[in-house]
């Protein structure tokens, strides 16, 4: 299996998070909700388990983390997307339109 | 699960087992219960309600420990600390293998040369016979115009002549081995011996001693002392001073005159120290 391949399947919420940072670096929190804002609220992801699949992509490489001070005064990790990241997702997203087009076509056949 | 923040956080972080990792993501994690907290007290919820609210919204603290504990495998983690503590260790020991170096390079030039020890107790060449009657082990410094002084070892030997000549030598002569060092390179110490003969030096009973220059000191008022400098190098200077006592009657200390000035250091057989 090649690198970048676990865990990120055509539309799992690795690839949903991976969307998230393809313009913009941010920190956990601001991760929830900007996936929460972008889906009108259907994407709503128990906070804590977003820990772990930060972690994951980051162990592969997919994003880049860096603890930096916020405005508050607060410690922050922040995370951007990865070439490697980049990558990923424009294959993810090619088969998850591939995919979604298929379901569509299939149900508008019934 | 409600529980205080702090609490949700150590048990989520608990199986991370480097320890720098695992205060990182606690720091992260918090954080984020934080940022939950502000908005559900935005929302008009008391502090505690609002921090119960928060860590229920971030689901089972277990279960995220399993996945952590899962990612943050410690094999790294504690490979890099063993790298930085050997990379540590070496670079210690390589400065202070270098400061011992230099330092003994910078005292110690001549390795060969000679430096004070004891003498024998009987040191004898057929015609002059020299014995150890007393020996003191100085301790202390003194440090006048930049350099420190000091004299580790004195002894008193008895000196006698049995030679075809007819001649009296001294017969008490007490040696005091002095050290001069400094660390100011650029100012090297002199190893002429007028560093430390420029003017009388006195003991304690009052007598005083001159550089030895026939006639130029009468026998009652003063008895002659005499410097050899060995052991040179930039930067310390070892000075035998040999003093004539006369009648082999210790003094309790000599003053010993350094340099041109009136500056003057104090060898104490009775105490035992250099003192100014």
């Amino acid at each position: 299996m090649a690198r970048g391949d676990t865990g990120v399947q055509p539309g799992s919420t690795a690839m949903l998070v991976l969307a998230v940072l393809k313009d913009q670096e941010l920190y956990g929190y601001r991760i929830i909700e900007e996936l929460a804002a972008r889906s009108q609220n259907v994407f709503q992801l128990k906070e804590g388990t977003l820990y772990p699949l930060l972690h994951a992509m980051e162990k592969e490489k997919l994003l880049k983390g860096r603890e930096a001070p916020a405005p508050n005064g607060r410690t922050r990790r922040y995370y951007r997307i990865t070439r490697a990241g980049l990558r990923v997702l424009e294959e993810k997203e090619a088969a998850w339109h591939t995919y979604a087009g298929a379901v569509t076509a299939v149900l508008a056949g019934t | 699960m409600r529980m205080f923040a702090q609490v949700w956080v150590e048990e989520a972080t608990r199986k991370i087992r480097f320890k720098p990792d695992r205060a990182a993501v606690a720091r992260e994690l918090l954080g984020h219960i934080q940022d939950l907290q502000e908005k559900y007290k935005g929302q008009g919820l008391s502090p505690y309600d609002a921090e119960m609210q928060a860590t229920e919204d971030m689901g089972d603290p277990a279960a995220i420990a399993d996945e952590l504990g899962r990612l943050h495998r410690p094999y790294w983690g504690w490979l890099w600390r063993l790298s930085q503590w050997t990379l540590g260790i070496l670079l210690a020991w390589a400065v202070i293998t270098g400061i011992g170096y230099v330092r003994n390079l910078l005292e110690y030039p001549a390795a060969e040369a000679e430096l004070p020890q004891l003498p024998e107790a009987v040191e004898s060449n057929g015609a002059w016979t020299r014995r150890l009657l007393e020996h003191w082990d100085m301790e202390g410094s003194v440090d006048l115009g930049g350099y420190r002084f000091t004299a580790p070892l004195a002894y008193l030997q008895e000196i006698t002549y049995e030679g075809p000549e007819d001649y009296t030598p001294l017969q008490y002569q007490l040696t005091v081995c002095l050290r001069a060092s400094t660390w100011r390179f650029w100012e090297p110490i002199s190893a002429a011996q007028y560093m430390v003969l420029s003017h009388d030096a006195a003991d304690s009973a009052g007598t005083r001693y001159g550089r030895w220059e026939p006639g130029l000191f009468s026998e009652e008022t003063h008895r002659h002392y005499f410097c050899n400098t060995y052991g040179d190098g930039p930067l310390a200077v070892w000075y035998a001073i040999e003093l004539d006592i006369k009648d082999g009657e210790m003094p309790d200390w000599v003053d010993i005159p350094i340099g041109y000035g009136a500056e003057s250091l104090r060898v104490n057989f009775k105490e035992g120290v250099v003192e100014p």
